[in-house]
């Protein structure tokens, strides 16, 4: 654990304001990106990220002091992703069975339109065709830098069963990138 | 491959992706909102549907316990 996130977990816990702004100013990019890239909606994760963070604000006083709050806010963004999904489930379903997913209205999503490459579109696309389970391990391990022991903890599953999804993310996004894969992922 | 090789390679494609941030206005707003609960605890209102589910629940329980004490008796 830093040193600075023990000072921010005591700032929390004794319910000062300026320990949130600076907790929110480290964490809302990181957290952000992975509800968009998990939802695939800006106003979803955008709505996601407030919750997230009001629950933080709530939950100050009754941190640990040992919190590590990355974990702790993947843990509570990884649910609030869970319970989103299974409401646009119901959601579809009292719908008339509509597809999940709202077909695309042009040929870039949003999200793709932030890339300024083409290479940075097929690895958005990538990451957009995975599985959402395995594209939330490629994600909390690949861009967030979490050891995959602490992502079996956020999303509450065994090592082994986050290892594999590892193994599978890295080969579906080779097969998916083809061409724009890095040199280092097209030798054996 | 072992998973130090997945995690490694991983790592190493996703520097590649392009950096994603809120809008700052949007998110200003969620940090005041969310700045107001600092310690406060989560609002009353949510206590609100778990205790109206109880006093349901628990007010037919009571009904139906006595009609089975009027049946009987």
């Amino acid at each position: 654990m830093e040193p600075d996130e023990r000072a921010w977990v005591d700032g929390l816990r004794r319910g000062d304001a300026q320990a949130f702004d600076v907790v929110f100013a480290a964490y809302r990019r990181r957290v952000y990106g992975y509800l968009v890239r998990m939802t695939r909606r800006r106003d979803a994760a955008e709505d996601l990220l407030q919750e997230a963070f009001l629950r933080l604000a709530q939950h100050a006083k009754r941190l640990d002091a040992d919190t590590r709050l990355g974990a702790w806010l993947f843990t509570v963004a990884h649910r609030l992703f869970v319970s989103w999904t299974r409401a646009q489930h119901v959601r579809a379903q009292l719908a008339g069975d509509l597809p999940r997913s709202e077909p695309p209205t042009s040929d870039r999503s949003p999200l793709e339109a932030l890339a300024d490459s083409q290479a940075q579109l097929a690895l958005e696309r990538a990451f957009g065709a995975l599985a959402p389970a395995y594209r939330e391990v490629a994600l909390l391990v690949g861009v967030e830098g979490l050891t995959p022991t602490e992502v079996a903890g956020i999303l509450g599953e065994k090592p082994d069963a986050i290892r594999q999804r590892l193994a599978r993310a890295r080969t579906q996004l080779a097969a998916a990138l083809g061409d724009h894969a890095p040199a280092s992922w097209r030798t054996p | 491959m072992t998973m130090e090789d997945d995690v490694a390679k991983l790592a190493e494609l996703s520097r590649e992706l392009p950096t994603i941030d809120v809008d700052s206005q949007s998110a200003e707003r969620i940090a005041m909102r969310a700045r107001q609960d600092v310690g406060r605890g989560p609002s009353p209102r949510r206590l609100v549907e778990p205790v109206l589910a109880t006093l349901l629940v628990g007010s037919y329980l009571v009904w139906a316990v006595l009609k089975i004490v009027e049946a009987l008796g």
